[in-house]
């Protein structure tokens, strides 16, 4: 049996905006995941650095630098993982009504997607309220 | 010609991509107001409930960013092939900020 040949071109991700946008979609994951790797390192940094303050008070300054750089990288991590998270919060929204399991029409997915949003908005609002008037 | 398919269904590969989409919906919800609030209040480092409650909430938060975020870029990577370029990526940002700290900290000492 002859196979069709159906190969895309070599940048076929540039040929429609859905695409790009597809992809925009994926790599959001790429700014996320810096986040969360800079997290993790700041979290083993402070670990350490408490162990060293408990049991070693006398290390050498150099570790101490070392170990808190991740503060001066605070504010550039943070934005890159905001960036990332709105993004990928925009575009996973915006993918949900696709895989309801009921058909529904493009108006429809379309008013789906305003209900989402306002619940992400909304949600968040609440979250960051109370957090903040309880500090 | 045999159509019917009698395989397994790959019930490992359903249980990780349902761990996806859960991680990826909770990270949608979540992550943006608990990255904002981390920019903008000292909630990480004193929060107003107890330690613990804010070492849970920081791993579940990080581990489901780290998971859904690098499930996709695996699953998406037989295309683009961007895998390697984010390895490259870190490895390039990870070695700016180690030659520029190592620069600022002996002008320093020095």
């Amino acid at each position: 049996m002859k196979k069709i040949q159906n190969k895309p071109g070599e940048k076929w991700w540039n040929e429609k905006p859905s695409y790009r946008l597809y992809y925009i979609r994926e790599y959001s994951g790429i700014l996320i995941a810096l986040w969360a790797l800079y997290w993790i390192g700041f979290s083993i940094a402070i670990l350490i650095a408490r162990i060293l303050i408990e049991y070693l008070p006398e290390t050498n300054t150099a570790f101490g630098h070392i170990l808190f750089l991740p503060l001066k990288y605070y504010f550039l991590f943070t934005a890159i993982g905001l960036a990332g998270a709105v993004i990928h919060t925009i575009t996973w929204l915006q993918s949900m009504p696709n895989i309801f399991p009921f058909r529904l029409s493009k108006f429809q997915k379309g008013v789906a997607f305003g209900v989402l949003i306002l619940v992400w908005i909304g949600l968040s609002a609440v979250i960051y309220l109370t957090i903040r008037s309880q500090l | 010609m045999n159509t019917t398919s009698h395989k397994k269904p790959a019930l490992s590969k359903s249980f990780l991509w349902a761990l996806f989409s859960g991680s990826a919906t909770l990270t949608a919800f979540l992550l943006p107001v608990f990255i904002f609030l981390t920019l903008t209040t000292p909630f990480v480092f004193a929060p107003p409930f107890d330690d613990w409650i804010m070492v849970v909430i920081l791993i579940i938060m990080l581990a489901a960013a780290l998971y859904h975020s690098v499930y996709r870029i695996i699953a998406s990577n037989h295309d683009l092939k961007l895998g390697k370029k984010f390895f490259q990526w870190i490895v390039v940002l990870g070695g700016i900020i180690i030659i520029l700290e190592l620069g600022h900290f002996f002008i320093n000492t020095y």
